[in-house]
């Protein structure tokens, strides 16, 4: 990091390139409400965007149904839950309820997304119904429609929440690990892979515990649901994988800010959540767990069932930690530019930032 | 409650128009000059009635003991374009016409957004409220109280003073010993930290200015 020019932060004090100054601010500490509504809110979007897809692609098949039932059950107490740990959130929770009252600067994105979770909540209940109750497929595909896109809006929100902070004023760099070009799109892709974990991980407790007048069909039912799940989940955890080597790899490679931010999840303070908290827990145990289920299958001829189980709570583990991470990452704020003068500065070339090490 | 009741400071010279414009109000923070006496905090408590856990305004002090120690008085900065007016879901941080950003403590609902949104950190939140709750967010006033009638007691409780529409400048810089911290109309600010940068090179040491106001004087 010393050895980077300060031309290359961009930064320019009365024509002189300088560098940046890390802002150290610790902001909620170990708050446990934003992560969670981040994390459960981009779980229901999910959920409910692969119980749209998996409905309006399933056709006769039966297992694509079960699997979107599921899905849609599953959102209900997510959405609950995230909206309630966000409103609690606030200092003042019963102004919150009455959002669409008080909220009324549009351009925020907490304005924008309480009117999206406002719309989610209750199509997210509309299409579960739908599915207790049996009703008319026609209806249930038209809620399908709409669901699809919210879901993925939900998701896509929850990302542009943090990455709002991001670019005012004047296209200066506030908090890197929030960049509107990377953030909302992790956040689309794991709450996909978590939200299709979640179906499966419902269906198997749903097969296990709900349904005993179904007895054994039941169970088998929710076997096959956890199947698709998991085969659907490989290729989720396989795209999220990727966008967060893309991430990571612009990151090490990018401005001072970014640099710093890519040091704090790969080696600073942030590192052990990152790499066994999100990238063991959340992608690669999973997928490891996959390779042995299907080696068990074809080699042992063994029924692995409980692999499903560890798999699925191992990517939901993976995905909470993820947000974590990144609401913690988000205490790196950068860059308030000191003159000249007053170098040297604390992380450049000065004394360490805590958190970051030399 | 309506922004109407905002008594606002107006230049002394006439407008482009022949009228009398509104003041700009900004903050001139000389880091060359600031000795950390901690006047300004103290002079900020005792006018405000700021609760308990917060510091409207606050000196940060970097490579302390060392060669380059440096002082910055940390108020809110009052930006041109505001972060934290442009995330506020509900509109409680709001420009007034001298471009003073005010408070609203009666919509805001401490959400904390413009709290992550605040290059300086100057949005902050009370600590011990019943069962831990946040309530909502205080932050310099500039001394101008808020969007309540002037000096109403309610004002008072709420927001602490309103030097402004008494025709004074904010506390913490009428007492700063050393002139580091300026405060009033950018006209006036500006010709100071102009002189202050000829008088000194490059640098100038108006830190945060760039940030908050945009480049130039």
């Amino acid at each position: 990091m010393e050895s980077l020019p300060p031309e290359a932060a961009g930064i320019f004090f009365r024509g002189k390139a300088v560098e940046p100054i890390v802002l150290w601010q610790h902001k909620w500490g170990l708050t446990f409400h934003i992560p969670w509504y981040l994390f459960l809110g981009g779980l229901a979007g999910g959920t409910l965007t692969v119980a749209a897809l998996a409905d309006l692609f399933s056709g006769t098949r039966e297992r694509l149904r079960d699997f979107s039932r599921a899905a849609a059950y599953v959102t209900i107490p997510a959405i609950l839950i995230g909206g309630l740990s966000l409103t609690f959130h606030l200092g003042k929770p019963e102004r919150g309820f009455a959002f669409p009252l008080f909220f009324t600067n549009y351009q925020s994105w907490m304005t924008i997304g309480g009117w999206i979770l406002g719309a989610f909540a209750p199509l997210a209940i509309a299409y579960a119904a739908a599915w207790y109750l049996n009703i008319s497929r026609g209806l249930r595909t038209a809620l399908a429609l709409l669901a699809l896109p919210l879901g993925l809006l939900m998701s896509l929100y929850t990302g542009f929440l943090l990455s709002a902070t991001w670019v005012i004023p004047g296209n200066r760099w506030y908090v890197p690990l929030w960049d509107s070009r990377y953030l909302p799109l992790l956040f689309v892709l794991s709450g996909i892979s978590t939200g299709i974990a979640a179906a499966g991980l419902g269906a198997l407790v749903m097969g296990r515990f709900g349904k005993s007048s179904g007895g054994d069909r039941a169970a088998r039912e929710s076997q096959g649901v956890a199947e698709v799940a998991s085969l659907a989940d490989v290729a989720a955890i396989v795209m999220e994988g990727a966008w967060v080597y893309v991430f990571l790899a612009s990151f090490g490679a990018g401005t001072l800010g970014q640099q710093m931010a890519f040091k704090l999840m790969t080696q600073g303070d942030l590192a052990p959540w990152f790499w066994w908290g999100f990238v063991a827990t959340g992608l690669a145990l999973p997928l490891l767990a996959s390779a042995l289920h299907a080696a068990g299958e074809r080699i042992l001829h063994a029924k692995l069932a409980w692999i499903f189980y560890v798999k699925f709570v191992l990517v939901l583990a993976g995905g909470l930690m993820l947000r974590y991470v990144i609401v913690w990452g988000g205490d790196l704020k950068t860059p308030l530019i000191f003159p000249p003068s007053m170098w040297p500065v604390p992380g450049v070339s000065g004394p360490p930032i805590p958190g970051l090490g030399g | 409650m309506s922004q109407a009741q905002v008594t606002v400071p107006y230049r002394q010279a006439d407008g482009p128009q022949g009228k009398k414009e509104p003041a700009r109000m900004k903050f001139y923070i000389d880091v060359k000059r600031c000795i950390e006496c901690g006047g300004c905090e103290v002079a900020c408590k005792n006018e405000n009635n700021v609760p308990s856990g917060i510091a409207r305004i606050r000196v940060v002090t970097i490579n302390e003991g060392e060669p380059g120690e440096t002082n910055v008085a940390v108020p809110c900065m009052h930006c041109s374009k505001a972060p934290c007016v442009a995330v506020c879901p509900v509109d409680a941080l709001f420009h007034r016409p001298d471009g003073i950003v005010a408070l609203n403590k009666e919509t805001c609902i401490g959400c904390g957004y413009c709290l992550y949104a605040c290059p300086f950190g100057a949005p902050q939140f009370p600590k011990g409220c019943p069962f831990g709750s946040r309530g909502v967010m205080d932050k310099c006033t500039y001394c101008a109280g808020g969007p309540e009638v002037a000096f109403s007691e309610r004002e008072r409780r709420l927001y602490g003073s309103n030097r402004i529409a008494e025709g004074k400048l904010p506390a913490c810089a009428s007492v700063c010993a050393t002139k580091a911290l300026i405060a009033g109309d950018a006209e006036e600010v500006a010709n100071v930290v102009r002189q202050r940068v000829a008088a000194r090179g490059a640098g100038g040491g108006a830190w945060g200015w760039d940030a908050a106001y945009g480049k130039g004087f």
